[in-house]
């Protein structure tokens, strides 16, 4: 078990570490001369070469990304372009916002999902599981913005039952915020919805097919007590690393959803910084997002770990 | 109906139409297509045309879906956007696709560092969800048209190259890969040829899908503004543009965001439809039929066969059937039979003979499109069809115990075993915790577990497959059930772990009140462990009887051949086996008469109707119209069991020779060892193997699993590099690797594999396929290479018409015949043959026994025959090897080495070795279970577990090799004139003497 910590852990670290290098090139190289980008059309060379100077663009690829990497991980994310403040405490700011945003979401999506994948799955071919599969197959289809501007429109303005706009102070607590963050989390969870109910359910019935759940029949149990006690905790383990999966779903999702909601989380944050150009601001979104990714799915593993004997007692 | 030859494109299409969501899914995804291709010519108005005086209207005839604020007609704009949309994702998920599958099948196929450095730089792009990465790469390149193509096309590349990759590791280590790498195909050819096709399906449900995301992502850059650019009609852009507006145009809202919607659902419908057409096996069983089968239940025909309380199963013209395709196949035809208390009925059956249906009918649990349709089946004289649910969990708790197969499957990977015995324990109310504790322990002392307190304790991959096995007896004992079906409860298993689970059993069915089912394919098993014996063959059960005198007088012409086709340790080069013609039929092509007329030697007109199941007495029946007429066919076929050939005069003329091989394989090390320099660990599969090969003639290699016999044969084909060790082929020095041997190295070395299902590329013909192996390795003028295969296609026995076949079309038996082709067709000096019987059925095993030893016989090939089949080995083999863990044990001819002296070892493998001929009667046990190859035993490996082991001097120094002047070779200590002392022989020559 600690063996496979490590090694899971060794990933994780060198992922990163490959990660964190396309980014930078990503945002550091490819846009071209990034200082001649944020002259004036008419800076004269000699200004402009000063700004290179300035934001350290003339050293050297490689000392670029140590003094990026190095002040990463010391917490100098670096000076936005735009604002001309440190990066760190908006984005910290709206990663707060954000994070509240998809915990909620989480917390609406998954029981609801896995309990209609798990119903759909256990009543294979049968009126439930045909009026789940379309109903997730319909949800499918929406983009969140298609959602997300149809319940503004409806349960927002005609009916007002939630605010339409998600301006949150940032100090405002979790409780607080609570009934801005409903409509956009809801938006969240109708993208994950569909996507975990397909793959609970395709999982309960491959699970329903294997030989042990025949065994479990013929001892003479009863059907509840079979679905409950063999085949419920076969079926969901893997859905732990469907659940770590959808977290990079869900980010996407919420990327759109916040510019939907003008949410001020790290969505709306992103896509000011690329129409500013902004690339400190851009290379510190995108590092913290991959992070957190990467952390849900290090701590997935670790939990279908010590849950799956076939891997505890390896 | 399967041997269908409608091209693969059509049968896809068919598929797809087959459910109606694909078929609407398809349909409106080539609809969007069409529309999006002509759109400039149907739409009224153009994309960006302003109509001022018509801006803000609803739908009307003018503008079907209204216009917006600009005046702009919806319908245009939508209809000219998707061209926009469709071709971004076409065009991206296309290069995707192109790029990904290059990579993805380069990556897997070589593997080592470089799959190994994609796959990590590859993990890190997904660990970027794909909008992020996405917008970050359009906040870097500038936002355009083309910078969305790029964007899509490097979000999906990975996962593409993934999915493909994954692929091409689960393909390449079959038969026909490595077939292909044995004729010295170049990369290219493997990979665009034999690889490709395999991938296609997987691939295209995973265009599919990346399509559907890809118009996700498209609409979602156009809508927060960083993908297309107004005015350019975008649908993500109009949903955005239309959003401020709503309360004046609701329409331009709804409508592009309906688009989207539609086509999304569409894709998916039809990914979805592609992805269960692929699979194409039966379809899942819709609800109507469902309803169909509840009714049969309904109308089941109640005949009234005298209710014999004694009997405690009965089965009167019992039919049981699956729904296939609405067509109902009758896996089970009018199976009579009786079971008596205390009785073990053994059933015999080749593949397809629905012996497991009839286990799963006697426990109701028929999957969802089988049902009991006629007949009855009663438990102690109460029906067993129709029951409640609550009856039925009562007797299956208390009365039936199923023992499957696959014990490993069959319980449950995620709970301890102790756990999963408690809940089949029969358990009065008031019985606390620590009974049921000991109850339990009871249970697998009785399955002779020594530890039981550990056992419970673990999980069930911790136990060896013996072990599981065990559990699952224990588990199915747990209520101490009056009736007792095993379903071929030791296939899988090797020959010393199945010899003592038969002992088990038979102790447990030999008490008094107990009854039992035994099914098996395996005569030699059943034979052992069963009173009496029923013949199954493709769902009709054609002979009944004590199991003494079906195997001495068979009254079914099909029981009479079967017995003949069985090699037999004492059969050894004689004479040929009998062997039926044909192959078994498939439920859905059952002949109407006499199921076995069409490979019976004594059909008659007669046999077109459908023969009775007749009485001969009191203790047999048989369905044959000439059953009078078996005996002297049996006669006749023992005499004409046709002495093979002879075989020159011994060749001693070496092919190949093997010296010291070794070959192990890296185990990897963990991070703390490797902090540690604690040394790379490795299996050691093969330790130091000398071996010689003489032209013309076999060598046998015996071995259980894990004795590395597969690993010996994957060396010397350059397959898998030895660690150590040289390869002499006719003298000349082979190359370890593969790619370094000339064609004329690989010309003289060809093998047939073990699965015949893996054996052939399924996407080429047989004629294409020998074609190549014919090229590649002879280079024969183009005029006679025709005449050259058609040669070999007679050989092999199969007529030309074959030529033009796809493997699918083909039976088992006769796959494996063209591998055999393929094989042979170079003309090679030796064929390595990994098990190359032992997935097929008895009766076509024998014709393919007879076949190697006839194309030996006239053209001198020498074989190496892999194999865990003593019997086979014995058959077929000059000289035998035995190995262990490793190593070779004993080496000589056939004779030789099945007589006293025995190695230990061989003299337990043959004394648990099961045959209906040899009654044994002091069986040799083997305890324990075979070491771990990366810590192999020191002194004589087998000394763990040796029954004569000496003591210490075995543990601590390798045995010399005693080989007497015959060249009869035995590694121990044991001088063999004691162990000749102490062995007794095998055969005794009575019995030697009745089967010749």
């Amino acid at each position: 078990m600690s063996r496979y910590v490590l090694r899971r852990m060794g990933f994780l670290l060198l992922t990163l570490l490959l990660t964190s290098i396309i980014v930078f090139s990503i945002t550091q190289f490819l846009p071209g001369d990034v200082a001649r980008i944020l002259m004036p059309r008419d800076a004269s060379e000699e200004a402009i070469a000063a700004k290179r100077t300035e934001l350290g663009l003339d050293r050297s690829p490689l000392v670029q990304y140590g003094a990026w990497a190095g002040g990463f991980l010391t917490g100098d994310w670096g000076t936005s372009y735009a604002w001309e403040i440190p990066v760190r405490s908006r984005v910290i700011e709206a990663l707060r916002n954000s994070l509240m945003l998809a915990a909620v979401a989480l917390a609406l999506a998954l029981p609801v999902s896995m309990g209609l994948g798990v119903w759909a799955g256990l009543s294979e071919h049968r009126l439930p599981d045909q009026l789940i599969s379309l109903f997730s197959l319909s949800l499918v289809g929406l983009p969140e913005f298609v959602t997300g501007v149809l319940l503004i429109e409806w349960l927002a303005h005609r009916w007002k039952w939630f605010p339409a706009i998600s301006s949150i102070a940032p100090d405002t607590s979790f409780i607080d915020a609570l009934p801005y963050l409903i409509l956009p989390a809801t938006t969240a969870t109708f993208v994950l919805l569909a996507y975990i109910v397909r793959l609970t359910r395709a999982e309960i019935v491959e699970q329903l097919h294997r030989p042990y759940v025949r065994t479990a029949v013929l001892k003479g149990l009863s059907w509840p007590t079979v679905v409950l006690r063999h085949v419920l905790r076969n079926a969901l383990l893997p859905t732990i690393t469907v659940i770590a999966i959808s977290i990079g779903w869900l980010i996407g999702g919420i990327i759109v959803i916040e510019n939907v909601f003008n949410f001020p989380g790290l969505g709306r944050l992103l896509l000011s910084a690329i129409d500013n150009r902004d690339f400190p601001l851009l290379q510190a979104i995108t590092m913290i997002v991959v992070v957190g990714v990467m952390l849900a799915n290090f701590a997935a593993d670790l939990l279908y770990a010590a849950l799956d004997p076939r891997i505890r007692y390896e | 109906m399967p041997h269908s030859r409608r091209r693969p494109s059509f049968r896809l299409l068919r598929e797809l139409y087959r459910r109606p969501a694909s078929a609407i899914g398809t349909s409106l995804v080539i609809l969007f297509f069409v529309l999006a291709l002509i759109g400039p010519w149907i739409t009224p108005y153009g994309p960006t045309q302003q109509i001022a005086s018509d801006a803000r209207q609803g739908p009307s005839w003018n503008h079907w879906f209204g216009t917006d604020m600009l005046g702009r007609d919806i319908f245009s704009r939508i209809i000219h956007g998707s061209r926009s949309i469709l071709s971004l994702t076409g065009v991206g998920a296309l290069i995707a696709v192109f790029i990904g599958t290059a990579v993805g099948l380069i990556s897997g196929y070589r593997g080592g560092w470089l799959d190994e450095i994609i796959m990590r730089l590859f993990d890190s792009l997904l660990a970027i969800p794909a909008l992020l990465l996405a917008l970050v790469l359009l906040g870097a390149v500038g936002q355009s048209q083309s910078s969305v193509l790029i964007v899509i096309a490097v979000v999906y590349v990975p996962i593409v190259a993934r999915v493909v990759r994954s692929e091409v590791l689960s393909i390449k280590s079959l038969g026909y890969i490595e077939a292909a790498r044995l004729r010295g195909e170049t990369l290219p050819y493997l990979l665009v040829r034999e690889i490709l096709p395999a991938v296609l399906p997987a691939l295209s449900v995973e265009a599919a899908l990346r399509f559907s995301y890809g118009i996700f992502l498209v609409a979602s850059l156009g809508y927060l503004g960083v993908g297309v650019q107004p005015p350019t009609p975008d649908w993500g852009l109009m949903v955005k543009e239309a959003r401020t507006t709503v309360r004046l145009t609701p329409w331009a809202l709804y409508f592009p965001a309906g688009a989207i919607s539609l086509l999304v659902i569409t894709v998916n419908l039809a990914a979805d439809g592609l992805k269960s057409a692929l699979r194409s096996s039966n379809r899942a069983l819709s609800p109507r039929a469902r309803h169909r089968i509840v009714k049969e239940r309904a109308v089941r025909t109640g005949t009234d066969v005298e209710r014999s309380e004694e009997a405690t199963l009965t089965a009167h013209r019992m039919t049981a059937s699956y729904l296939v395709r609405g067509q109902w196949l009758d896996a089970l035809r009018e199976i009579t039979l009786t079971i008596r208390p205390g009785e073990t009925l053994g059933v015999v059956g080749e593949s397809g003979s629905g012996k497991s249906t009839l286990a799963l009918a006697i426990v109701q649990y028929l999957s969802a499109n089988g049902a009991v349709r006629q007949g009855v089946l009663r438990y102690r004289g109460a029906s067993l069809l129709g029951r409640s649910r609550r009856s039925l969990r009562d007797l299956r708790r208390t009365e039936i115990s199923l023992i499957p197969q696959n014990p490993m499957a069959s319980l449950n990977p995620s709970m301890r075993i102790g756990k999963q015995l408690a809940e089949a324990v029969k358990r009065s109310p008031s019985a606390g915790k620590e009974t049921l504790g000991s109850q339990i322990e009871q249970l697998l002392t009785t399955v002779r577990i020594g530890d039981a307190k550990r056992v419970m304790r673990q999980y069930p991959h911790q136990l060896s497959g013996g072990m599981q096995q065990r559990v699952v007896i224990a588990m199915a004992l747990a209520a101490d059930p009056r009736f007792l079906i095993l379903d071929e409860p030791t296939t899988g298993l090797d020959v010393t772990t199945e010899a003592a689970i038969l002992d088990l059993v038979s102790d447990l069915l030999a008490e008094e009140s107990r009854s039992a089912l035994y099914i098996s394919h395996d005569l030699g098993v059943v034979s052992r462990v069963s009173d009496r014996l029923a013949v199954l063959y493709a769902g009709d059960l054609l002979e009944t009887g004590p199991v003494r005198d079906v195997f001495s007088t068979p009254q079914h012409p099909y029981t009479a051949d079967l017995l003949n086709s069985i090699p037999h340790l004492s059969t050894h080069r004689t004479s040929e086996l009998t062997s039926m013609r044909g192959s078994i039929p498939s439920l859905s092509q059952l002949p109407s008469g006499c199921v076995f007329a069409p490979r019976c030697p004594l059909a008659t007109d007669a046999c077109a109707e459908r023969p009775p199941l007749e009485s001969l007495g009191t203790s047999r029946s048989v369905r044959c119209h000439h059953w009078a007429r078996v005996p002297g066919m049996q006669a006749d076929a023992f005499g004409a069991r046709r002495p093979r050939h002879a075989v020159g005069a011994p060749s001693r003329d070496p092919v190949l020779a093997l010296t010291e091989l070794r070959a192990s394989f890296p185990v990897r090390r963990s991070l703390r060892d490797f902090a540690r320099r604690v040394p790379r660990k490795a299996v050691h599969a093969v330790r130091g193997v000398d071996a010689t090969v003489m032209a013309g003639r076999t060598l046998g290699v015996v071995g259980e699993s894990g004795s590395g016999k597969t690993t010996l044969a994957r060396t010397v084909l350059g397959l898998t590099p030895p660690s150590g060790g040289h390869i002499l082929l006719r003298d000349r020095p082979l190359p370890a690797e593969l790619h370094r041997r000339r064609q004329v190295d690989l010309k003289e070395l060809q093998a047939v594999s073990q699965n015949p299902d893996q054996a052939l590329n399924p996407h080429m013909s047989i004629g294409t396929a020998l074609r190549r192996q014919l090229t590649r390795l002879n280079r024969p003028p183009r005029r006679e290479l025709q005449s050259l295969l058609a040669e070999l296609l007679v050989q092999v026995g199969l007529s030309s018409d074959y030529e033009g076949r796809l493997p699918s079309q083909l039976s088992g038996g006769e796959k494996q015949r063209v591998a055999i082709a393929r094989a042979m067709a170079a003309h090679p000096d030796v064929v390595l043959c990994d098990e190359a019987t032992s997935s097929l059925d008895v009766s076509v095993q024998a014709r393919i026994l007879n076949l190697l030893n006839r194309l030996q016989t006239d053209r001198q090939t020498a074989y190496v025959f892999i194999t865990h089949d003593l019997a086979v080995v014995a058959h077929l083999a000059h000289e035998i090897a035995v190995m262990y863990l490793g190593q070779l044990m004993e080496v000589g001819a056939t004779s030789h080495v099945l007589r006293p002296p025995f190695h230990p070892y061989t003299e337990a493998l043959l004394s648990a070795f099961p045959s209906h001929d040899i009654s044994d009667r002091d069986p040799i046990r083997l305890s324990g279970e075979i070491p771990s190859p990366v810590t192999p035993p020191s002194g004589c490996p087998f000394h763990t577990r040796c029954p004569r082991s000496l003591g210490a001097v075995c543990a601590t120094d390798a045995p010399p090799w005693q080989t007497n002047e015959t060249g009869h070779a035995i590694y121990c200590h044991i001088p063999r004139e004691e162990l000749n002392s102490v062995q007794r022989p095998l055969v005794s020559d009575a019995q030697e003497g009745r089967l010749r």
